[in-house]
């Protein structure tokens, strides 16, 4: 039934190929160059996840004014202090580091003042001018080189290859995963000594949201089915910029913070500038969490824009220092028949970022053995709330650390089993051999709305009961789904796939919603609308079984 | 709101066969190509094969062949293409996987022959400003997002499967121009061939199709140029084949490859003929116009999109004729005979108080 399944025994599997997984397989070989590493992803090799959408930039405490303890400082306060101490210490201290490693040994160049020293520019939230840019399409220069030096230490490349599950021995040890190759419809199963899950969270399953369409939540519902625990899942950054579109695809695509750090203002539908009234002091350079719940609020109060937005306006920075400064920007908004540069642009707040995920320590390592994560599969970093330009920081830090530190954790092989490996392909093939149900595209739009109507920026007890339950309906229904029985790039198959991880990672999301009875960061409970330090200066976790706990947050860092 | 008709080239990996596809879609203002894909996905024909991941022109996944012509999807709206046909293709000289989704090996495959990865010289560690200068000129061709546009658009990958491409040889130019960079030298050898630089003629489609407005070909020419620098400074190096012809040619093309595009004036529209094409500009930039019904004016490029060579006008057959391989086009600009594949290029029009304009390049 579920066909002949190709077997691959490797040293290291790294599931995605984003900043975090190119740079643990580099790292990995430089550090071993007899591992036999190899590389999944899902899209196509070098163009999927969001490491390549990074627009804005890297932050990176590099001028002699800055300070790495004050960047950390601004990580803590943006995360309402429960960002792990040592995660986030480990990703300030080796931030400046990676920016020059990515310059000096991988070619990237980013953005220079006339003197020579590299440019950083204003991001929202942070003390300090810091953020290191390419223009304005930040990470194609970064994929683009780190694409060619993966390419040069020649891994095993698997490209439109999915992860759908892991393997595990009966100690519950981590011994490798099973694939699809969706361009074939057969399964891959892969025996690995180690494996790091770097596929990039991705909260797409909210209506409007803004990352890549390769994502879906895989790798935290993976580890999580796996018996691996999660952290902070209650926290999805909303971006607050992201582009209106009408229906189309366009719409949610993010248009970047930079334009909000060099003096963007916002407006409501009536021209007011609303953030006066949520922020006076920072206004629309606050945090991303305030700036869209701001938005959100105006829009939700009936003060929004036509299209259920708000507007951005940079035209009084004058139109030639938006054209030089946001090039990227004011072109996309052109072919879509926006004028940024002169006029303001409807935007709406867009699901951006899962600030939760697997927890790990400073080695990476996952709760599970064999397992490490890296990149935004990790919770911990970021606390309730990621400062913009700190997500590639935290993929490329983190993948960094996976390549130093897992060639000396690896383990041997352990054999996996069969009987796991056909279960869980029987598992994804279930669909293809089911009859007149309906169809996942509906299943997936009702889902969006869902999220974002009742677990999205403003949340409320009953609201979020409701939505577990919805949740749990859809995934029944999901079940009796039926798709057409063709295997070779079945693209309805894998919206199935994916619809089963985001169903999952959605209810852990209302879930850890639930448990934290008070608002921070990106979380907001209008049942509980101030952060209530005394219970909830804490971390919520999720283990097997749904089993939810608080526990005060580490704080330890040296 | 109106509706188009899109006509789809599948191909089912699962039979092996290929066949055309219909569709009509609903589109309104802010459509786009790949918004019409994924609505005849969800609501249609779920099995229909196409990709993107970014949607926004940063990933290079979602290109294709729309009337014609090579573009991304996600950033090409409906409306734009002024057409209520729209006929799409997978892009070319790459193996199709599914309907429109093709495999990109071949792209990687020449792209890892150049050696593309950054290889740090040795010493130099800090840019001086002189350095820096020389880094601005490969500044322009950097963000390249592999979207396989230029290499699907080349004639020349099309005649010879070995030729390397724009794609690799743009990324060759940017490494070798890198003055941080330490293997110039090496990847000038690589490219130094008649499946290198040297088989570019300079037909620049590549530099008229890259979606991020890079120029392939001008980096191509670079690239012969420091080859005969380099020989000129070192003549046993190398053969000295190609050297004077091949000097003469890139001194031409790098400057053919630098003319910017501008809006050429083709004289009043009553003087333009309804039933025939006329030859209108001067040096390299040149079209053939004609007027349609009422004041409209279509400018059709004498590019033959084989080779480059310039097609010529037959009034009383009503075709275009390249003299060069015997293409033939109709007055459409489709090819009805010989190599061509694809349609004469077209360029857009204006018309400036009563005098038509042709934006050339
Ligand atoms: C539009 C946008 C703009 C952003 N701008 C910035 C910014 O300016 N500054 C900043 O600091 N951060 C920014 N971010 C956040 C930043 O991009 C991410 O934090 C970071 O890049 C994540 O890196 P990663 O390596 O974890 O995952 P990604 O780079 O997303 O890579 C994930 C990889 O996993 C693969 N994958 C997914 N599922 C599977 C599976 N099941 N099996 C195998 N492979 C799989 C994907 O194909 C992909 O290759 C932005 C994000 C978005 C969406
Ligand atoms: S040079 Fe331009 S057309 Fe060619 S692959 Fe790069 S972005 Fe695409
Ligand atoms: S989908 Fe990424 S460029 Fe079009």
């Amino acid at each position: 039934m579920i066909g002949t399944y190709e077997v691959v025994e490797t040293d290291l599997l790294i599931l995605g190929g984003g900043g975090a997984g190119l740079l643990a397989a580099i790292h990995a070989h430089d550090n071993a160059p007899d591992l036999d590493i190899t590389v999944v992803v899902k899209a196509l090799f070098g163009k999927g996840g969001c490491t390549r959408l990074v627009q804005g930039g890297y932050n990176a405490a590099l001028d002699a004014a800055d300070s790495v303890e004050r960047h950390f400082e601004d990580t803590i306060k943006a995360g309402s202090f429960i960002n792990d101490r040592e995660l986030a210490w480990l990703l300030v201290s080796r931030a400046p580091a990676v920016v020059d490693e990515l310059e000096k040994r991988h070619g990237c160049y980013f953005d220079r003042h006339p003197d020579g020293r590299i440019h950083q520019k204003a991001f929202a939230g942070q003390s300090f001018d810091r953020t290191v840019h390419k223009g304005d399409l930040t990470g194609i220069e970064i994929m683009n080189r780190l694409t060619e030096q993966v390419f040069k230490r020649a891994p095993r490349i698997l490209e439109e290859h999915r992860a759908l599950d892991l393997l595990t021995d009966s100690n519950g040890s981590v011994c490798g995963a099973v694939l699809l190759d969706i361009r074939t419809g057969r399964f891959v199963a892969v025996n690995a000594r180690a494996t790091l899950l770097a596929t990039g969270g991705g909260p797409n399953m909210y209506r409007i949201a803004a990352a890549a369409a390769d994502k879906a939540c895989d790798g935290i519902a993976i580890g999580y089915r796996a018996g691996a625990e999660l952290m902070d899942m209650e926290m999805v950054q909303f971006h607050p910029t992201g582009l209106i579109a009408a229906d189309s695809r366009m719409t949610g695509t993010v248009l970047e913070e930079g334009l909000r750090g060099a003096g963007g203002h916002l407006f409501n539908g009536r021209g007011e500038r609303f953030m006066e009234r949520y922020d006076a002091v920072r206004l629309e350079r606050s945090t991303r969490d305030v700036v869209a719940r701001s938005s959100y609020l105006e829009i939700r109060a009936g003060r929004g824009s036509p299209n259920n937005g708000v507007f951005i306006d940079v035209s009084h920075l004058g139109a030639e220092f938006v054209i030089r400064n946001f090039p990227g920007m004011v072109k996309r908004c052109s072919d879509m028949g926006f004028d940024l540069a002169r006029k303001p642009v409807e935007v709406s707040p867009t699901a951006h970022f899962i600030m939760g995920g697997l927890c790990m320590d400073t080695e990476t390592r996952s709760r599970l053995d064999g397992l490490f994560v890296a990149g935004e599969d990790a919770g911990g970093v970021h606390g309730a709330n990621r400062l913009g330009g700190n997500g590639v920081a935290e993929s490329t830090v983190f993948g960094c650390v996976a390549g130093d530190t897992i060639p000396s954790l690896i383990s041997r092989l352990r054999k996996v089993s069969d009987a796991q490996i056909e279960q869980i392909a029987m598992e994804a093939l279930a669909p293809l051999t089911r009859n007149g149900g309906e169809s996942v595209f509906e299943i997936k739009a009702e889902m969006q709305n869902l999220m974002w109507d009742k677990v999205g920026l403003v949340r409320n007890g009953p609201d979020l009961q409701a939505a577990m339950g919805e949740l749990e309906s859809l995934t029944e229904r999901l079940e009796r789904a039926s798709i057409r029985s063709f295997r070779k790039y079945n693209l309805e198959w894998q919206e199935y796939l994916n619809l089963k991880n985001f169903l999952l990672v959605s209810r852990l999301v209302a879930l850890s919603a639930l448990a934290r009875e008070d608002s921070r960061g990106s979380h907001y409970r209008s049942d509980f609308p101030g952060a209530n330090d005394e219970r909830f200066l804490k971390n919520v976790y999720i283990g097997p079984g749904q089993k939810v706990e608080l526990r005060p947050v580490r704080e330890r860092h040296s | 709101m109106e509706t188009v008709t899109l006509r789809i080239a599948r191909h089912d990996p699962e039979t092996k066969t290929s066949s055309w596809a219909e569709y009509r879609v609903e589109v309104r203002e802010k459509t786009t190509v790949l918004d019409c894909l994924d609505r005849i996905q969800r609501t249609e024909d779920s099995s229909l094969g196409f990709r993107y991941a970014c949607r926004v022109g940063m990933c290079g996944s979602c290109a294709m062949v729309v009337n014609g012509r090579d573009r991304w999807t996600c950033r090409t709206l409906v409306r734009d293409l002024k057409a209520h046909r729209i006929t799409l293709e997978p892009l070319r000289n790459m193996p199709v996987i599914r309907d429109l989704a093709v495999d990109f090996k071949p792209l990687w495959q020449k792209y890892r022959q150049i050696q593309p990865a950054f290889e740090p010289a040795r010493g130099e560690r800090v840019m001086k400003a002189e350095a820096r200068r020389r880094r601005e000129r490969i500044e322009p061709n950097l963000q390249c997002i592999s979207c396989g546009i230029c290499y699907s658009a080349c004639g020349y990958v099309a005649s010879d499967p070995q030729y390397l491409g724009p794609h690799a040889l743009n990324r060759a130019f940017t490494s070798i121009g890198d003055p941080r960079d330490g293997a110039g030298n090496e990847r000038l050898d690589i490219v130094d061939n008649e499946h290198g630089c040297w088989k570019c003629h300079v037909q620049t489609n590549c530099t008229e199709m890259c979606p991020m407005e890079l120029s392939p070909s001008a980096g191509i020419q670079h690239l012969k140029l420091a080859i005969l620098r380099r020989r000129m400074l070192n003549p046993t190096r190398r053969k000295f084949a190609y050297s004077m012809v091949g000097a003469a040619v890139a001194a031409v093309s790098a400057y053919v490859a630098y003319q910017p595009k501008e809006w050429v004036a083709a004289g009043p529209v009553e003087a333009l003929p309804s039933d025939n094409f006329t030859l209108i500009g001067k040096d390299g930039k040149r079209a053939y116009v004609r007027r349609l019904a009422g004041s409209e004016v279509e400018a059709v490029s004498q590019r033959c999109t084989h080779q480059g060579c310039r097609v010529i006008w037959n009034g009383p057959a009503q075709e275009f004729q390249c003299p060069c391989h015997r293409g033939l086009f109709d007055s459409a600009g489709v090819p009805i005979a010989g190599p061509p594949v694809r349609p004469l290029e077209r360029y857009p029009t204006r018309i400036v108080s009563g005098v038509v304009e042709v934006f050339l390049s």
